[in-house]
């Protein structure tokens, strides 16, 4: 008789974490780390409105909208009960009048547009305020936000899961779901207070980003990282000291988790954004006033954001004075393999025949 | 209750022959929130109402070895006409002492199965048009409220706890709903029954259903 552990509804231990660093000073929004994901997990039926990973532009209702009223996480140590995100709060899985266009003999005449089945998907989507931003002209600002799962060191998701199907990796503390044991009931989704778990209609069942942990078994970076056309997001252990996420999230304090005051103790980081300064009504620079409200930016990383933005700003000076910069050169990254840490082998020395893949994703080959 | 042999399977809930199978009204409460599996869903529902569906009309039958349990109820809701998605969907389920549990069948059904004393749950639901690649029906082990997993070989899964003996038939006139669900009959040493089921326009899924608090223990009939 096989029973299902009261230890299995909570945390594990993890004897590695395997950490990422998103520098927000390089991000540009090309989305090219999105679509790296999107096209090698989430291209199934049932999957349309997934985006494991996504760009979201801040200050915006991001994705799901309005994800950050939306509940979940933990305080003193209880967990916080959350809104499930629809899927039209997603932004649904777009549909097109194809038919209509290609079919219907009205090629001339009907363009392509999306149709709205209902529900207001087409009302919404991953990217829809993008570049919109905070401010006004000549003060406006944005800046980009790339989002995933933050395979937290204690997950919520893991805690609310009635069946024991959802886990923490041991080996390197990826969040995971076994799918053949998962429900579909979607505490998971609710608790998660990032909203970074998303719903498989067609087949039932919730899904998430798997940290592309068939990809590090392989010694190969996430697809978002390795995609990632601007260099900016690091991979490894924060707990090896002379790893650069470590020295970037311990040592030098200038890489933040986001929104730290949900309590789950994410394990994705990001190096907030510095800003332009303001603009006086006659066009004139103050000197005194970044254009990105520090308020906003505490919003987001919690109040060490000040000290981090110091500490780049400090080490600007200094460079632009003739000195050297440890940090500066680490967030530069001249060697586009130091982002990986481990994991720099490159995909496409691997053995990719499709039978080999299907085993790494735990489907069978069609 | 009684379980009517017939000589005919009946498979759907509209078989003229369901007309000679006595049914029984059974009451339904809801799943008690201290028995929810973890304290996320505890806290999310202690203010939220929850087991909605107070009661539902039963029938249990009985042809060549296979059991047909034909369930009516009144749900909240009728099917959407908006051509959206519904969240979560109806859904009602049978369950049967688990063969091999430690704690035997002693347990009470209203948890729908404990780590001591399992149950076998046939579970149905009402799948949307894009779920149309899966079973409506199938065989779970129930440890608790919601604490479901697919039947393994080392949970002793022969019938009637085999996956692939478990089928269903539903109809819907606007709330009502009425579902046949079958599978091979379980072992004569447990001639006992409970059931659940789910509003799902009231978010109700894994343990947030109502559900009988007493087993209904079945009876041979002619």
């Amino acid at each position: 008789m096989t029973a299902i552990s009261e230890s299995q509804h909570g945390t594990t231990g993890t004897s590695a974490q395997v950490s990422m660093v998103f520098d927000l000073n390089k991000c540009m929004g090309c989305q090219t780390c999105s679509i790296a994901c999107k096209v090698l997990w989430t291209r199934e039926e049932g999957e349309e409105h997934h985006w494991w990973m996504k760009v979201n532009t801040q200050p915006g209702l991001g994705s799901p909208k309005g994800w950050e009223q939306m509940g979940g996480g933990w305080k003193n140590g209880r967990p916080v009960p959350g809104h499930q995100p629809t899927r039209a709060e997603f932004g649904g899985g777009w549909e097109f009048n194809y038919d209509e266009v290609f079919y219907g003999g009205k090629g001339r005449n009907v363009h392509l547009r999306p149709t709205d089945t209902g529900d207001g998907s087409t009302k919404w989507g991953m990217n829809w305020d993008e570049d919109q931003g905070g401010g006004e002209y000549p003060n406006a600002y944005y800046f980009y936000l790339p989002r995933l799962c933050n395979h937290c060191t204690h997950p919520v998701c893991v805690a609310a899961c009635p069946t024991g199907a959802m886990y923490k990796r041991p080996e390197d503390g990826a969040v995971l779901r076994d799918e053949e044991i998962c429900q579909g009931s979607r505490f998971c989704m609710e608790a998660c207070p990032y909203k970074e778990i998303y719903f498989n209609y067609a087949r039932g069942i919730a899904q998430h980003c798997i940290l592309c942990f068939p990809r590090l078994e392989e010694g190969v970076a996430p697809a978002c990282a390795r995609q990632c056309p601007g260099r900016l997001v690091f991979v490894g252990s924060a707990d090896d000291p002379a790893g650069p996420i470590h020295r970037l999230v311990h040592e030098w304090e200038v890489a933040l988790p986001l929104h730290p005051e949900y309590g789950t103790e994410p394990n994705i980081f990001y190096v907030p954004p510095l800003s332009p300064y303001r603009l006086h009504d006659d066009m004139s620079i103050d000197y005194e006033t970044p254009r990105i409200p520090p308020e906003y930016l505490e919003s987001l990383f919690g109040p060490k954001v000040h000290t981090a933005l110091a500490r780049i700003k400090s080490e600007l000076d200094t460079v632009r004075s003739g000195g050297t910069s440890e940090i500066l050169d680490t967030l530069i990254v001249y060697r586009w393999h130091e982002l990986f840490g481990p994991y720099t082998t490159d995909p496409a020395t691997l053995d990719r025949r499709p039978e080999t893949v299907a085993v790494q994703i735990g489907t069978k080959p069609a | 209750m009684r379980v009517t042999a017939v000589t005919d399977p009946l498979d759907s809930p509209t078989d003229p022959g369901w007309e000679a199978v006595p049914r029984e009204a059974v009451p339904l409460a809801p799943v008690p929130l201290d028995a929810q599996p973890n304290a996320y869903i505890r806290a999310a529902w202690e203010d939220r109402p929850y087991g909605l569906v107070s009661g539902a009309d039963v029938a249990v039958a009985r042809n060549n070895g296979r059991l047909f349990v034909r369930i009516e109820w009144s749900g909240s809701t009728g099917p959407a006409t908006n051509g959206s998605l519904p969240e979560f969907t109806d859904s009602a389920g049978v369950f049967f002492p688990a063969p091999g549990g430690s704690g035997g069948n002693a347990g009470p059904p209203a948890t729908i199965g404990t780590r001591e004393s399992p149950v076998t749950l046939w579970l149905w639901r009402d799948l949307l048009p894009v779920q149309r690649s899966l079973p409506a029906a199938r065989a779970l082990l129930g440890c608790g409220p919601g604490v479901f997993r697919p039947l393994s070989e080392t949970d002793g899964a022969k019938s009637p706890s085999d996956n692939s003996s478990i089928s269903a038939t539903s109809q819907r006139e606007g709330l009502r709903w009425a579902v046949v669900i079958s599978g091979d009959a379980p072992p004569a040493d447990a001639p006992r029954m409970g059931l659940a089921v789910w509003d799902g326009a009231n978010d109700e899924r894994a343990g947030i259903a109502a559900v009988t608090h007493q087993w209904i223990e079945l009876e041979a009939g002619a």
